[in-house]
């Protein structure tokens, strides 16, 4: 006979991270949203609880770097507490060691994985399981932790580990890991944590990742929470997903071909849900282009009132209703702004920067340039473009 | 197109007045002020635009009538006539042949000096002519950037008045605060250490106090024992004393009570055997008891005898057969009676056994009634023989009851009475010896009981100090009971001899409380610091700095970008595409200039410059002469590079603030543009008309 039980399956928490694209339409909602990742992690609780799980295991990134403050610490120990059942935690790169971490001890029922590899022996519901873990040392790890990591044969076992699984890029930083690997390690259910989107890799073993459990940014959609994991027999039965976030961030799409504001409206409304963040990717071209650019906080306030939902960002890929090739086409100072921009957008983002940074601007705001994706450099280099854009164009209205 | 010949019937003050000899180049009309040169000009211009509504002088008037020839550029002659306000034309329309408007054509074609400095007509004819297509809208675009870009960030000054710089300001101030507040995490984790030792000091203090609450108690209990302790000591001392009473042992009391009670039961019974004793001795009646006893069986034989006795008195003396009755009644009597018991036992076997037993008691009495009267017989049947004996047997007896009378010391009465008294003393006696003899019995007995007594009393010398030792002994044994009793409660008081005094126990209590309080004071900050959510909101706050610094950095970045974009596009379409109105115009200043000046073409500046030597000089910093020169440089330039019908350029005196130098230069430039337009420069300046003159222009009309 094999073991009979169920466990709670989550990650990247990021406990105490603060959001990042808020407008300050709000005053309180910073505090908001720090509220949120607790209230999502209160909900896993809760979930534990009401589904009677017999461990729950977190795989990294239980913090956020400098976030962590001895009260978000002292509430996630609180929190593990109400929980009552065994946790078993394994650091994540955003886990760092803090000087002060050992006098908020975490309660009895929490083992947080050493940073050697390491497998215990728990008994459930009579049947024994093994859970072999480590732990992240430092910030960035190039070894390949979860290789490190072996199960039980003879009985169900589960693999916690923070890794970065068959990462195409050139991303040594996170202990990279290579799915084929992890297949052949007799462990039944690889817990994995640091892709904050969740996916199920492989079944049988199990390879999950169960993303972070509230989205924290624009980039970080959908709905967020825990996997439920039966086991029955010595075998994964079922796996569960809980949406457990307290906000939720939606990727909307909107195309403005021949549409005026409330069908613009109309279609947010179709995509959103009262309540929820959305980044808003514009597309077409038509009169709204000037609106949304020229008009943006009035625009987001009719959306806010409209659907309820706040908008996190745009991504203006409209365009006015112009002949932008006969623009392009026609001699004058137009037509060589199109020209520029066109050949400005391929080039190299240090470039980008340079050219926003031309005159001696401080640090800190090369800084915030330098933070930026090169999506977010080329939608700048857009933006600008658009600008001209309409204000060349204005005249001949 | 040029003016062939003006004619004017009724203009203002002027009367039928005939401009003829009008070159196709350069024409001066010379003629003193007031000569009627604007009134000609103006007529000009009304004819050749007359649906405007003039402002300036003559005031329109009924009679206003006159003609103006001119010849096309491909050589047509139009004849236009203006009468009243409106205008007739020979050939083409008008319209046909200016495509110009009023504004335009009065700032660039015909104008007095008011006209040339007119600032908006020359912004109009900078954004019109001066840049390439949408060139015109760069000034504004690039000051709204800048004002924008300004508000949010400024490189001269990193204040706070920017918004991204004040933001940057609050998130320093925010990023001290923060710090300020994460101090407390060194303190948390101080506390946490302080509060671990603190516990351990307590747990320590705790069970050293333990230790001393038990040797307070023993030390109390050593105290409340202490009258205890002495009334033991005292309780031991009476002890002592009472030793020698050891000797007394257990049932000594009771053997000598029982001992004690014997000898006076003895002497009691003595004492009552005694006057028993001396009662019978009375009733001897003074008779020797012993010599009674001595003869006792005589004188039973005595007594026994005493009815032959009395037979044998009575057949001595005449026997007067006084019993014959009773005799022969009693022969009769027995038999019947012995008949009847008879019947009476043998009716009772069948009747009742006790009517047998009376039967048988019956025949008892018959058998001694019968033996009685039998005895008597032998009597009645006496001889003399036998009465011999008789009196022989009478006196022996005689003799016998008055040797014991003497002895006994009794008076002799008569036989039978003192026989019967005899036989009475002797058992009296007799009962009197017997007493006598338990008496002495007694009185042994007594003797031995004292002779026991004193054995028992022996090892305790006298009676007295037996009774006295045992009073000790008793008293002991209470001692002893007190003693053992309060030793047991010593003894159960967890008394130890050893137990320290109070004085010499140390407290930790206050300590402890001490301690207790410091925990805690510490557990309170620990929890504060827990809860700390100022910390938190403050790093809320930083979140949405960070983010609005964020945005409006794009922003910026958007606006910076801009302006980048529109300045590389401005360098390079005007480094490579100078317009040739800027070429001409240019040329011309140079001329009027003598080559110091030259026009700054970047449209980006929207206001209008020229270069010098000593770098860019902007409108407001020109003197009236310079301006007046760049305008007309500028108009001069626009007239000849226009495209289309040309139109002849009327000038009203504009050169009259000009040096001489600058003069000629112009003078210069109006011929070399007289070549392509014809010109029409109206002077009451001699000078102008004499340079002119030796610019070879002979075309004078004097007024």
């Amino acid at each position: 006979m094999g073991a009979d039980f169920k466990f709670i399956h989550c990650a990247d928490l990021h406990l105490g991270s603060r959001f990042a694209g808020m407008k300050g339409q709000d005053p309180n909602m910073a505090g908001r949203m720090t509220e949120s990742v607790f209230e999502s992690f209160r909900r896993i609780v809760d979930l534990a609880i009401s589904e009677k799980a017999d461990m729950m295991v977190i795989a990294g990134d239980v913090f956020d770097e400098q976030n962590e403050t001895p009260n978000t610490r002292y509430r996630f120990c609180k929190e593990l507490e109400r929980c009552g059942i065994p946790c078993y935690i394994a650091l994540g790169n955003h886990d760092f060691k803090r000087s002060w971490e050992d006098s908020i001890p975490y309660p009895a029922n929490v083992h947080v994985f050493s940073v050697r590899p390491e497998k215990l022996i728990a008994n459930v519901n009579g049947s024994e399981i093994s859970i072999a873990g480590r732990s992240f040392a430092s910030r960035h790890m190039s070894e390949d932790l979860a290789s490190t990591l072996d199960g039980s044969p003879d009985m169900f076992s589960i693999g916690v580990v923070h890794c970065s699984l068959d990462d195409s890029k050139d991303n040594r930083n996170y202990a990279p890991c290579r799915s084929t690997i992890l297949l052949n390690k007799d462990i039944d259910y690889w817990a994995l944590g640091h892709i904050h989107k969740r996916s199920v890799e492989n079944e049988y073993p199990h390879i999950v990742y169960p993303g972070n459990i509230q989205g924290r940014n624009s980039k970080e959609t959908g709905e967020k929470g825990a996997y439920v994991v039966t086991v029955a027999n010595g075998r994964v039965r079922d796996l569960k997903f809980v949406p457990t976030q307290s906000v939720l961030w939606i990727d909307a799409n909107v195309n403005i071909d021949g549409c005026d504001i409330n069908g613009f409206i109309n279609s947010l409304r179709k995509q959103t849900k009262p309540g929820s963040f959305v980044n808003i990717t514009v597309s077409g071209s038509g009169e709204l282009d000037r609106a949304l650019r020229l008009h943006t906080a009035e625009t987001e306030e009719m959306i806010l009132k409209n659907t309820g939902c706040t908008v996190s960002s745009w991504n203006l890929r409209c365009s006015p209703p112009l002949d932008m090739e006969k623009l392009a086409g026609e001699k004058g100072i137009l037509s060589e702004v199109i020209r520029y921009c066109d050949n400005f957008a391929l080039k190299e983002r240090t470039e980008i920067i340079d050219a926003i940074c031309s005159t001696k601007m401080s640090a800190e705001i090369r800084k915030v340039l330098e933070n930026m994706t090169d999506d977010e450099l080329a939608s700048l280099v857009n933006d600008s473009k658009m600008l001209l854009l309409e204000r060349m164009t204005e005249a001949s209205e | 197109m040029k003016i062939e010949s003006v004619r004017i019937e009724s203009f203002g003050n002027l009367r039928d007045l005939e401009l003829s000899g009008i070159s196709e180049n350069l024409t001066v009309i010379y003629g003193k002020n007031e000569a009627g040169k604007s009134t000609i000009i103006e007529f000009i211009r009304s004819t050749l635009f007359p649906t405007t509504k003039r402002k300036s002088y003559p005031s329109y008037a009924d009679t206003d009538s006159g003609v103006v020839k001119l010849r096309t550029d491909s050589g047509e002659t139009v004849t236009v006539r203006k009468t009243k306000r409106k205008t007739e034309t020979d050939g083409r329309p008008l319209s046909d042949l200016i495509q110009t408007d009023y504004p335009t054509y009065r700032s660039i074609y015909a104008m007095s000096p008011e006209d040339l400095r007119d600032s908006e007509a020359v912004g109009k004819i900078q954004k019109k002519f001066l840049t390439i297509p949408g060139g015109e809208l760069v000034p504004e675009i690039l000051e709204d950037i800048d004002k924008e870009m300004k508000t949010l960030l400024s490189s001269e000054r990193r204040s706070q008045t920017t918004e991204i710089g004040s933001l940057m300001e609050k998130s320093k101030t925010l990023d001290a605060q923060i710090s300020s507040l994460s101090v407390s995490d060194d303190e948390y984790t101080e506390l946490y250490q302080t509060r671990i030792r603190t516990e351990n000091d307590l747990k320590e203090l705790r069970r050293k106090e333990k230790e001393n609450e038990e040797s307070r108690r023993k030390a109390e209990v050593k105290e409340s024992q202490k009258s205890n302790l002495r009334n033991l000591g005292e309780l031991n001392e009476q002890l002592i004393l009472l030793k020698e009473s050891k000797i007394v042992k257990d049932g000594d009391e009771e053997t000598f009570r029982k001992l004690d009670l014997n000898i006076e039961n003895r002497k009691l019974k003595s004492e009552e055997l005694k006057s028993e004793t001396e009662k019978l001795l009375l009733k001897l009646e003074g008779a020797d008891p012993d010599a009674l006893l001595d003869n006792k069986e005589t004188i039973q034989n005595l007594k026994n005898d005493i009815g032959m006795y009395q037979n044998m008195t009575g057949r001595m003396a005449i026997p007067e057969q006084e019993n014959s009755r009773p005799r022969t009644n009693s022969s009769i009597v027995p038999p019947a009676i012995l008949a009847v018991g008879l019947i009476m036992t043998v009716a009772g076997l069948f009747v009742n056994i006790l009517i047998s037993v009376a039967g048988l008691c019956v025949i008892g009495l018959g058998a001694y009634m019968f033996v009685s009267s039998r005895n008597k017989t032998p009597a009645k049947t006496a001889n003399h023989q036998e009465y011999e004996n008789l009196a022989l047997r009478i006196s022996e007896r005689e003799r016998e009851l008055n040797r014991i009378a003497g002895e006994t010391g009794i008076e002799r009465t008569y036989y039978e009475k003192d026989v019967h008294r005899l036989y009475n003393l002797a058992a009296a006696a007799g009962e009197y010896e017997e007493s006598m003899r338990k008496l002495d019995r007694e009185n042994i007995s007594l003797k031995e009981s004292k002779l026991e007594m004193e054995r028992f009393l022996i090892p305790f010398g006298t009676e007295e100090r037996f009774q006295k030792l045992n009073a000790d002994r008793k008293k002991r044994i209470d001692l002893e009971k007190r003693i053992k009793t309060l030793e047991d409660s010593i003894k159960s008081s967890g008394y130890d001899p050893d137990a320290q005094s109070a004085d010499e126990i140390s407290d930790f209590r206050n300590e402890i409380a001490d301690l207790n309080r410091t925990l805690g004071e510490i557990e309170t900050r620990m929890k504060n610091i827990l809860n700390d959510r100022e910390r938190e909101s403050l790093m809320n706050r930083k979140a949405e700095v960070e983010s609005e610094i964020v945005s409006k950095t794009k922003r910026w970045a958007v606006l910076s970008l801009s302006r980048k974009i529109v300045n590389d596009v401005c360098d390079d379409l005007f480094e490579t595409v100078r317009p040739g109105v800027i070429e001409t115009a240019d040329a011309y200043l140079s001329m009027m200039t003598g080559g110091r000046y030259r026009m700054n073409s970047d449209p980006r500046d929207p206001e209008l410059s020229v270069i010098s030597e000593d770098g860019k000089k902007k409108e407001s910093e020109w003197s009236t002469g310079l301006e007046d020169q760049v305008k007309l440089s500028l108009k001069m330039a626009v007239a000849k590079e226009l495209s289309g019908e040309s139109l002849p350029m009327i000038l009203d005196d504009v050169l009259l603030t000009f040096d001489t130098d600058r003069k000629t230069g112009a003078c210069k430039a109006l011929t070399e543009l007289s070549e392509k337009i014809q010109i029409l420069y109206f002077t009451c300046d001699s000078e102008t008309r004499d340079i002119l003159i030796s610019e070879e222009c002979n075309d004078i009309v004097s007024i």
